[in-house]
């Protein structure tokens, strides 16, 4: 991967492994497809998620133990995997949470600032 | 899911990682799921589809993992370079070791695993013979035998070619040296297919009798030593014995001739010793040490090959000429037997199978020494590093992870370890090689670490990494966070120092075992060396006098002998001088069958030693006169023929008689009568052995023909002898060519580097081994002490005396210590039928080796307590009560 991208790849994956356990925490347990319906709804279809970039993220959170994944059945009856946070991806929930709130509010700040 | 299939997937989960099957499964139900929101064909355009995201997914796998990797070496290399000296002692032992390891693993394989690099070696076999019991096979044979097979074998070999190695006498422009060579019928490099760096081998037509110029080939490494190597040596012309052979070729480095350890430096055709010696190529009254090499066919066994050699052995030994055969020759021509070849003759195998075989276990105790130390210091680190571990735990790093990192760190410290180790193990192998290349038959190996030995180094690295790196990984990575970080430090201290005790102890007792060994072979060096050999070896000088060529054959020696001692003697200092064809402790030994009348033939009378000599070689090699008299001047070719016994002779062939007087002829020459005229003492030839049966006869009444000698000279100081002792000869005459000038003490130290080699490296493993167990007692003690820190400070301050302090911890000392002593002693004992071939005048349970190497091991291990027990002493139980 070109370098630019990784880059982006990175910034973009740092978010939505936070918008994934968010998703998680507030909804319980979903899977793959439930989760990227719910963060197309909640943007208001700004994004769009294909299974290339989800499931390298839910496979990271998953390895680093941050949510767990279980093979169950939809409402459908069809069979899919659901991932439900763990404690420490509750943790790391809260840290990145506090970390963008404040890195957020730097920004504002400065954009903001006053000549 | 099947059980099995179940553990796995739980496996493959505490790894983190899914099968490939899994992922998909997964895909096309996100897939499916989407069909279900909106239609298959919109799905596909929504959510992408199922290959591509397999190769994401997989590419990020991968990335993961490799990313994983090169940062756990990252963290790895981070942390060592953190604790050097930890990093540096460990890396140390490891590689002391591993070094020694390989070493000896490069010497095992050079000597004992090596295949001569010929073209199917494994087709290749000695034609010998053997009476079918224990006794070793014996490889000679005769020029006509070797006729007889070679023309009527031909169904069961595809050839056979025959070779005999010879010291030839060389003259080049720089003048006259002694140098190995061997004579080969034509067809021996074709045959076994030896490779060529220049020119090319022999082929038939260069073994023709007359008429056709000598041609040789030369080794590698005389192309180097004399020609330097020059590029248009092909044509060059060395006089070999007399001749001027012209070179056609030189061998590639690598094969060295049919005899590991012996370099064949000339190698001329068969046919040139019609020149050099006549009758060697018709002589069929005797064996003599011509080697035959047979390849056989591809499909032949070696069983048919055997059977047929067998029958050519038969029928030539009823041929008429042959009578001598049955008559003369001991059992050991009995029947036929095939050797293999593929690795050469069997000497210097058999020489040094065993002491190698010792020195490859000692060294693997060693490593596992070394092994016990590094898992005791790694066990000190990862317990002073909780902290570190328990946070990177807390913010949510998986065991298994910080396992791995661990893992990581261990097999670099083993990597590391390795490759100084296999360095080590390349000045070392050096230095081994370097003592037994020494003297005129010093054995030259090349041993020199190549991929073999650097594979077994990378075995050994990786298991050794795993051995010792394992346990102390997982069991770092089972720190609980919480109670880490609250530091105490009590509840993991009882458990951690039993383990570090049962480590120490195991190091106690596989020193032990080294040192008792060690002991028991420099006390063998010690015996082997001192023991009397019934001659004076102080003050003796020995040099070889080469006349073949010149014009002192037979006739003649007694006068250049008698004229060099008198050189000699006119020089201050020199007390005596002589001449013999055999010294005592020499590796030359001539053999012959004695017949004495009125006796019945004995198998032993067939074989005893005969040394000619001159007047004056008793008084000069100190061997005293029982009866009768020595050999003297007035013994010339004129008078009457006389000989010398030596006590066990004597005792042997004439049991409660006085032999002085009797007379005996030799079987060779049945009428010649010759009468004894004294006994002398006995002198042993090889020091481990009894001293060998030996008649002597008078130079000056020599029998056969020779051309080489051994003079000797007894003098207070031969540095100007040393010097001017070919200046002396060649005033008496420039052909005669001095060479092998040695004191006896040297000539003794030569005889016993296999004993010297077992001192010197099992010496050196057991030091080592006591270094590191002492280190690792000190690490145990010191951490005793520190843990105890507080309740040592309580007791002084409750009115403990500092003596009751030191003496506490030296008793925690002597727990380890002594069942490790006891478990080595067993040890000891059980094993030590392994080194009972190696050992002279001891037995291997010597009660005196093993009390000194308890007392060594004990008194060191003291030493060693003492410093954490006097720390332990001084301790300030005021300090200690306040920081409470």
């Amino acid at each position: 991967m070109p370098n630019k991208d990784a880059a982006k790849a990175d910034v973009l994956q740092g978010t939505l492994d936070l918008m994934v356990l968010q998703t998680l925490a507030t909804l319980g347990p979903l899977h793959g497809y439930a989760i990227a319906a719910r963060l197309e709804q909640v943007s208001g279809g700004a994004i769009q998620l294909n299974m290339g970039t989800l499931y390298p993220a839910l496979m990271r959170l998953e390895q680093q133990r941050l949510v767990r994944g279980t093979w169950g059945t939809t409402e459908t009856n069809r069979k899919a995997r659901f991932y439900a946070l763990a404690a420490a991806g509750r943790r790391r929930l809260a840290a990145e949470r506090a970390a963008w709130d404040r890195m957020s509010s730097i920004m504002q700040r400065v954009l903001d600032a006053p000549e | 899911m099947t059980t099995r299939r179940a553990w796995v997937g739980r496996l493959r989960e505490w790894l983190g990682r899914r099968s490939d099957a899994d992922l998909e499964a997964e895909l096309r139900s996100h897939l499916e799921l989407a069909a279900e929101d909106g239609g298959r064909r919109q799905a596909r355009l929504r959510v992408g589809d199922v290959p591509r995201a397999m190769e994401t997914l997989r590419g990020v796998r991968r990335f993961a993992a490799w990313r994983d990797v090169v940062r756990d070496l990252r963290y790895a290399v981070r942390s060592l370079r953190a604790a050097p000296t930890f990093t540096i002692a460990v890396v140390l032992t490891l590689a002391l070791g591993i070094g020694a390891n390989a070493a000896i693993f490069s010497l095992v394989q050079a000597v004992m695993l090596r295949r001569l690099p010929l073209t199917d070696p494994g087709q290749l076999h000695f034609i010998a013979h053997g009476s079918g019991t224990p006794r070793p096979d014996g490889t000679s044979s005769n020029y006509p035998y070797f006729e007889r097979l070679r023309s009527q074998s031909t169904d069961v070999f595809a050839g056979i070619t025959a070779a005999t190695s010879r010291r030839f006498k060389v003259s080049t422009d720089a003048g006259v040296e002694q140098v190995r060579g061997q004579y080969v019928s034509g067809n021996y490099h074709a045959l076994l297919g030896v490779r060529l760096a220049v020119g090319r081998g022999f082929s038939v037509e260069d073994d023709r009798a007359n008429g056709v110029p000598a041609i040789g080939v030369i080794s590698a490494a005389y192309w180097a030593r004399q020609f330097n190597r020059r590029p248009d040596v092909v044509g060059q012309t060395i006089t070999v014995d007399g001749t001027p052979v012209a070179v056609v070729g030189v061998t590639a480095p690598g094969f060295d001739g049919l005899d590991p350890g012996a370099t064949v430096d000339i190698t001329v055709p068969m046919s040139l010793m019609a020149r050099h010696r006549p009758g060697f190529l018709d002589a069929h009254d005797g064996w003599t040490s011509l080697t035959l090499v047979a390849r056989l066919k591809p499909d032949v066994s070696v069983s048919q090959a055997t059977a047929r050699t067998d029958a050519i052995l038969q029928q030539y030994l009823r041929e008429p000429d042959n009578v001598w055969a049955i008559q003369h020759s001991n059992d050991n021509f009995r029947q036929a037997l095939l050797l293999p070849a593929a690795r050469g003759t069997a000497g210097l195998r058999t020489q040094y199978g065993t002491p190698l075989g010792v020195l490859m276990g000692m060294v693997a105790v060693l490593l596992v020494i070394a092994c016990l130390n590094i898992a005791n210091l790694l066990t000190v680190r990862a317990s002073a590093r909780r902290k570190e571990l328990a946070v990177r735990l807390s913010i949510g790093a998986t065991r298994g992870r910080v396992a791995r990192q661990l893992l990581t760190e261990h097999a670099l410290i083993a990597a590391i370890g390795g490759g100084v180790g296999f360095a080590l193990a390349g000045w070392g192998t050096r230095a081994v090689v370097g003592l037994l290349a020494q003297g005129r038959n010093g054995v030259s190996i090349d041993a020199q670490p190549d991929a073999g030995v650097l594979l077994f180094t990378t075995i050994v690295s990786v298991v050794t990494g795993l051995v010792f790196g394992t346990v102390p990984a997982l069991r770092a990575a089972r720190v609980d966070p919480l109670l880490a970080l609250k530091s105490a430090v009590r509840h993991h201290r009882h458990a951690r120092l039993t383990g570090r005790r049962l480590l120490a102890a195991g190091q106690v007792a596989l020193s032990l075992a080294l040192l008792v060994g060690a002991g028991l072979l420099v006390q063998t060096l010690k015996n082997v060396r001192t023991i009397d050999g019934g001659f004076q070896r102080d003050h003796l000088l020995l040099f070889g006098l080469d006349t073949s060529g010149t014009s002192f054959q037979a006739a003649g020696l007694p006068q250049l002998c008698g004229d060099l001692i008198e050189r000699l003697r006119l020089r201050p200092g020199v007390s005596s001088g002589s001449c013999s064809t055999m010294s005592p402790v020499d590796t030359r030994a001539e053999f012959t069958g004695l017949h004495l009348p009125d006796r019945p033939e004995t198998p032993e009378a067939r074989g005893i030693y005969v040394n000619v000599v001159s007047a004056g070689y008793f008084q000069t090699m100190g061997i005293p006169v029982r009866r009768g008299r020595a050999i003297g001047a007035g013994d010339t070719g004129a008078a009457e023929k006389v000989a010398v016994l030596n006590e066990s002779a004597a005792a042997f062939f004439f049991p409660g008689e006085d032999p002085v007087g009797r007379t005996l002829s030799f079987i060779r020459r049945p009428d010649t009568m010759i009468r004894i005229v004294g006994i002398v003492g006995d002198a042993r030839h090889d020091l481990r052995d009894d001293p060998p049966r030996m008649v002597y006869t008078a130079l000056t009444q020599i029998q056969g023909a020779t051309a080489a000698l051994t003079a000797s000279v007894r003098a207070v100081d031969f540095d100007t002898i040393r010097a001017e002792l070919r200046t002396e000869v060649r005033a008496l005459s420039p052909a005669v060519v001095v060479n092998a000038v040695r004191t006896m003490e040297e000539q003794i130290d030569e005889e016993v580097v296999r004993e010297r080699l077992l001192a010197i490296l099992s010496t050196s493993f057991g030091v080592v081994a006591l270094l590191l167990c002492c280190v690792g007692l000190y690490g145990v003690m010191a951490f005793d002490v520190a843990a105890r820190h507080r309740e040592i400070g309580v007791r002084l301050a409750l009115g403990a005396s500092r003596l009751s302090i030191l003496l506490n911890v030296l008793r925690q000392a002597a727990i380890v210590a002594v069942p490790g002593l006891a478990v080595g002693l067993g040890l000891a004992w059980s094993s030590s039928k392994i080194l009972e071939g190696l050992l002279f005048g001891l037995p291997p349970r010597d009660p005196v080796t093993l009390l000194g190497a308890c007392l060594t091991l004990g008194l060191t291990a003291a030493a060693a307590a003492l410093v954490p027990a006097r720390r332990a002493a001084q301790v300030d139980p005021a300090r200690v009560l306040r920081a409470d």
